[in-house]
């Protein structure tokens, strides 16, 4: 029996503890009493304590094992894919909280108002992968953009943190606009904006020869909407600037948390609603330029920054294979390479993070790495390799079935230009390693001790990227009922 | 399978441990404590993924036989009454549906 109140008790809660935190943060920073404590770690505590609260909330309700729910007017549904991707995102949205604290201290980041953004964006991406409407998931998607505009330009102090602002929310809100414009044009020709009336209406458009150029546009734009968001080339342009610029724990949450939510929304939408010979050839194209962009303009950085950003670009390349295929399969390994590639990611960045402390910015900078602190990195150079593709590491296995998504499904030349690309990335990664073992740098950086907060997050994320091909069954299990959840 | 399932966890949690410190440039085994705590959660995380491994694995199944009885009834049976359709189109329009009448008739 299908219960209303407790499908959407981990969004309602997770809005009330945002909007708690929000009076208790403006109440106690401005009080004279308290003499304006800083209140950035102490709400970030919390913050993170209400994420793990909803992620409780939303596993204690019972998987909807092959039985679908729509609910408030069916804007919303709940199924499989909706449960798991959900508990993904808390998950990832939980490690980047815990990746912050440190970088609160050092940094004398003060603005306690950064935690509530990723709360309410958090929950705006809880609502975005639920969502069945084009109504339902432009609000969602909306809500999300908004809080990450202003959480990029959080650091007032940096000309480089209000560049990167400006820069997320003239682009974004440009994107925003295209994917509208093609939600309008989708609405005028077809009268439908649920995903169930689109299925029925544009599946096979292209072959019963019911095409109509309206139709045809709005796909387009919102394709274009989606891929924009996702930093898939030829519409990556501010991602690089912006993952620069932003605060390093804005970056690592920009790099994880939305691709999970638009991924899951491109499935919904595309997937499901409308899936043609032009949208496969459009992710063919955009999945091809961004990994031969990823892996080509990543080789000339020297930023570390830039770099993962390049590398994120090129991971998109990778996991929109999946998506390109159409197929079980497909989205299957579509939704391995999400997962795989944001615990990779986490990873990568919480070391940064901990090397920030140390003032390194430049590829340069990490020189002798190695003998000041091996076990760092070895973890780095660990998920360096797994980045890269190399086995026995999770990256390897996220990228080989991907290969075998589009082998299966004759996509030959995808899966040529991605391990010709694998390879050519091999460079820049492994460069890296070089740098840390085999080079000295300009100045030698003194150690700084990381927090528990980190190497914790560390020592599990190295342990999975290590230890995921001995045991990947629940992995592949989870992701193929996702997938199948999709369709039935 | 539970004890094994209960020695890898335990061994999980004491290297997460360990690594933890190691990263912090700690002493290994500082705070012991810790890494009790640590094996605790590790065999009880293992565990857990053990059981939720095989109940997915039912799940699936669940699924897939759903998928396939979809399918079948969508193109099988359907398949099947067009074969026996066609069949007796065939049988009508061959040239010896007309002594194949007649024997039908003397059966009858």
């Amino acid at each position: 029996m299908f219960n209303l109140f407790l499908a959407v008790f981990p969004e309602i809660f997770i809005i009330n503890a945002t909007f708690i935190l929000l009076i208790h943060g403006v109440v106690f920073s401005t009080s004279k009493k308290y003499d304006y404590p800083p209140l950035a770690s102490n709400v970030g505590w919390l913050g993170l304590l209400s994420v793990l609260i909803t992620l409780l909330l939303l596993a204690a309700g019972a998987p909807l094992l092959t039985i679908a729910h729509l609910f408030w007017n069916n804007l919303f549904r709940r199924d499989n894919f909706t449960y798991f991707c959900q508990i993904f995102l808390l998950l990832s949205t939980a490690g980047t909280i815990s990746m912050c604290f440190d970088f609160f201290d050092q940094e004398r980041f003060d603005a306690f108002e950064f935690i509530v953004l990723i709360l309410l964006s958090t929950c705006g991406m809880l609502f975005m992968i639920s969502a069945y409407d084009l109504i339902a998931m432009y609000l969602a998607i909306e809500l999300q953009s908004l809080c990450f505009y202003v959480i990029a330009a959080s650091k007032r102090k940096s000309e480089f943190s209000t560049e990167a602002g400006l820069k997320y929310l003239i682009l974004g809100a440009f994107s925003s606009g295209i994917l509208l414009f093609g939600c309008s044009m989708i609405y005028g020709s077809t009268g439908a904006t649920h995903f169930d009336q689109l299925a029925k209406i544009l599946t096979g458009y292209e072959i019963t020869g019911a095409r109509s150029s309206g139709i045809f546009m709005g796909i387009l734009f919102i394709a274009v909407g989606f891929l924009f968001k996702i930093t898939a080339v030829p519409f990556h342009m501010w991602a690089p600037d912006i993952y620069e610029g932003s605060p390093t724990p804005v970056t690592a949450f920009l790099s994880i948390a939305p691709k999970i939510s638009i991924f899951a929304n491109i499935l919904r939408v595309f997937i499901y609603g409308s899936y043609g010979a032009t949208l496969q050839q459009i992710f063919f194209f955009c999945s091809i330029a961004s990994m031969i962009l990823g892996a080509l303009a990543a080789m000339a950085q020297t930023k570390v920054k830039r770099l993962l950003a390049y590398s994120s670009i090129g991971h998109v390349g990778y996991i929109c294979i999946g998506f390109s295929c159409g197929t079980i399969e497909g989205i299957q390994s579509l939704l391995i390479g999400i997962f795989i590639y944001a615990l990779m990611t986490m990873d990568a960045f919480a070391i940064v993070l901990a090397l920030r402390q140390t003032r390194v910015k430049y590829i340069a900078d990490l020189g002798a790495l190695a003998k000041t602190n091996p076990i760092l990195a070895i973890t780095f150079s660990i998920t360096m390799f797994s980045y890269a593709g190399i086995p026995p590491l999770a990256g390897f296995c996220s990228k080989f079935y991907l290969f075998f998504a589009a082998l299966g499904c004759g996509a030959y030349f995808l899966a040529l230009v991605g391990v010709v690309t694998s390879v050519i990335g091999c460079f820049y990664y492994i460069r890296l390693v070089k740098r840390m073992f085999f080079d000295t740098p300009r100045t030698w950086i003194l150690y700084e001790p990381m927090d528990r907060n980190k190497s914790l997050l560390l020592a599990m994320t190295s342990f999975f990227i290590t230890l995921f091909l001995l045991y990947p069954s629940p992995l592949f299990s989870v992701t193929h009922q996702m997938a199948l959840s999709l369709y039935l | 399978m539970a004890l094994s399932a209960t020695m890898v966890g335990a061994l999980l949690g004491l290297g997460t441990q360990m690594y933890s410190n190691a990263l912090r440039k700690l002493p290994y085994m500082r705070h012991p404590w810790e890494h009790v705590v640590g094996m605790g959660l590790g065999a009880v995380f293992a565990n857990q993924l053990v059981k939720w491994d095989v109940k997915l694995k039912e799940d699936l199944e669940v699924m897939l036989d759903k998928a396939r009885a979809a399918n079948e009834r969508r193109y099988f049976v359907t398949k099947r009454a067009s074969i026996e359709e066609e069949s007796a189109g065939r049988l009508e329009n061959c040239f010896l549906s007309l002594p194949l009448s007649l024997l039908k008739d003397r059966l009858r």
